[in-house]
C-alpha cells in the first residue's frame, strides 16, 4: 500500500509585490515530507521559512508551482478546499493571535470545534486539560489581556494541540517560552507525532529546543539546501 | 349618500345605479371612495412620490452608515477575523458573526427609532394636516427593511476579510 505523504512540493515559486518592486522570495522549492515526521526547516533569516510554511498550511495563495497537503492540491484550490485543509491543521504563529474578546479557555476551545470531530462536553473537556498541561490551569477564564506573553504564547500553542490535528506547523513556537515550558512543548509535539501519526512542520526556535537529544527527532532537514537561496 | 339596507350588496346596487344615469355622473361605494382619493394623493400631488422618494433615502444612507461603522469594526479586528479564518473557519461563518453584530445595531436602533417616529408624525400631522398613521404592520414592515438593510451592509463590509488571505494580515 503506498501513502502519499502529507506534504509534496513541486517546482513552488513565490514572490511579493508587483512590478519594479517584485521580489521572489521562494525559489523552485520541492521537498516530500512523510507521515509523522518532525521536520525542522532551517535557513537564514528572510530566505522564506514562514512563507513556506504558510503556504503549506493553506494561509496564502499559491501562485506557482504545486503543494499537495493531505491529499489536496492548493494552487488554486477553491475556498471550500482551503478551508478544509485548514481545518486539519494545527497552526502556531510567530504572534500569538488571540481572540481578545473570549478567555483563554473559549480560545483553545475554538481549535476544537472547528475540527467537527468532538461532542460539545468534550470540547471545553480537552480545553481545560491541554490548558492544565501548559501549566494555565488556573488562568483558564482569564483574557489574553491578563495574560503575560509567554502565557499567551502558551494558550496559542493549546488551540494548536487540542483539536489532535493531522499536521502541526510551527513558526518559532517556544520563541518566548522558558527552557522548561519549551521542552513540554516540544515534547508534547513529539507525543503527537508518535501517537496520532502528526507531521510536524518547525521553524527554528530558542535554546530550550536544542537541550533535547537530537535523537529524539525523527529528522533535521533543511528544506532549503536542495533549493536556491539568493 | 345613500344608505342601504342592511344585507344589499352596494356593488351590485352602484352598478345598476350606474345602468339609469349619465356617463358623466360617478356613482361610488364607499371604499371606492376612499381609493380614489389615495390614488390622487399620490399620483396626482407630489406628496406620495415625495414620501416615497424619502423612505428610500432613508434606506440608502441607513445602509451606508451601518456599512461605515461595521467596516471600521472589521478592520480594527481584521487581524481576530483572519485568525478565525486560518483556524479552518469558513467564510460563512465569518459573515455570520459580523451579520449577528448588524442585526444587534438594527435592533438597537429600531426602538429609539420608533420613539422619535411617534413623537415626530405628532408634530408633522399637527404642522401639515397630512393624516399619518403609525399601524403596526407598518413598524413591522419597517422593522424587517431595517434588519435587510443591515444585512446587506454587513455583507458588504465583510468582503475585506473574505477576499485576503490569512497570512497577509499577520
Amino acid at each position: 500500500m503506498t501513502v502519499t505523504a502529507p506534504i509534496v512540493v513541486h517546482g513552488l515559486n513565490h514572490a511579493f509585490g508587483k512590478g519594479a518592486l517584485r521580489k521572489q522570495i521562494l525559489f523552485d522549492i520541492g521537498t516530500e515530507i512523510p507521515q509523522a515526521e518532525i521536520v525542522i526547516v532551517t535557513g537564514p533569516s528572510g530566505s522564506g521559512k514562514t512563507t513556506l510554511l504558510t503556504l503549506v498550511g493553506a494561509l496564502r495563495s499559491t501562485q506557482e508551482g504545486s503543494v499537495q497537503v493531505l491529499g489536496q492540491e492548493l494552487c488554486g484550490a477553491k475556498p471550500a478546499i482551503l478551508e478544509k485543509v485548514r481545518k486539519q491543521i494545527g497552526f502556531i504563529f510567530q504572534q500569538h493571535n488571540l481572540l481578545n474578546a473570549l478567555t483563554a479557555l473559549q480560545n483553545v476551545e475554538l481549535g476544537a470545534r472547528v475540527r467537527g470531530k468532538f461532542r460539545h462536553s468534550e470540547i471545553t473537556e480537552r480545553a481545560r486539560q491541554i490548558l492544565q498541561a501548559v501549566d494555565l490551569g488556573e488562568r483558564m477564564n482569564h483574557h489574553p489581556e491578563q495574560l503575560s506573553g509567554g502565557q499567551r504564547q502558551r494558550v496559542a500553542i493549546a488551540r494548536a494541540l487540542v483539536g489532535e490535528p493531522a499536521m502541526l506547523l510551527a513558526d518559532e513556537p517556544t520563541a518566548s517560552l522558558d527552557k522548561q515550558s519549551g521542552r513540554e512543548v516540544v515534547e508534547r509535539m513529539q507525543s503527537l507525532a508518535r501517537e496520532h501519526g502528526t507531521t510536524i512542520l518547525l521553524l527554528p526556535m530558542t535554546t530550550a529546543f536544542w537541550t533535547l537529544p537530537t535523537a529524539s527527532f525523527t529528522s533535521k532537514m533543511d528544506v532549503f539546501q536542495r533549493s536556491q537561496i539568493q | 349618500m345613500f344608505d342601504l339596507k342592511e344585507g344589499t350588496d352596494a356593488n351590485l346596487t352602484r352598478d345598476r345605479l350606474k345602468k339609469y344615469l349619465p356617463k358623466d355622473v360617478l356613482v361610488m361605494t364607499c371604499s371606492d371612495f376612499a381609493n380614489r382619493e389615495k390614488a390622487y394623493w399620490n399620483a396626482a400631488t407630489p406628496i406620495g412620490f415625495i414620501f416615497a422618494f424619502g423612505a428610500i433615502m432613508g434606506f440608502v444612507v441607513g445602509a451606508i452608515i451601518v456599512y461605515q461603522i461595521l467596516f471600521a469594526d472589521v478592520s480594527e479586528h481584521l487581524n481576530e477575523y483572519a485568525t478565525l479564518r486560518a483556524l479552518g473557519y469558513p467564510n460563512r461563518f465569518i459573515s455570520g458573526i459580523v451579520v449577528q453584530q448588524a442585526m444587534i445595531l438594527g435592533v438597537l436602533g429600531f426602538f429609539p427609532g420608533v420613539a422619535g417616529v411617534y413623537w415626530l408624525s405628532a408634530k408633522a400631522t399637527a404642522a401639515t394636516h397630512l393624516p399619518l398613521y403609525i399601524t403596526e404592520q407598518r413598524a413591522l414592515s419597517v422593522f424587517l427593511m431595517t434588519l435587510a438593510m443591515c444585512a446587506i451592509s454587513a455583507l458588504l463590509a465583510v468582503r475585506k476579510v473574505r477576499r485576503l488571505d490569512p497570512a497577509d494580515v499577520f
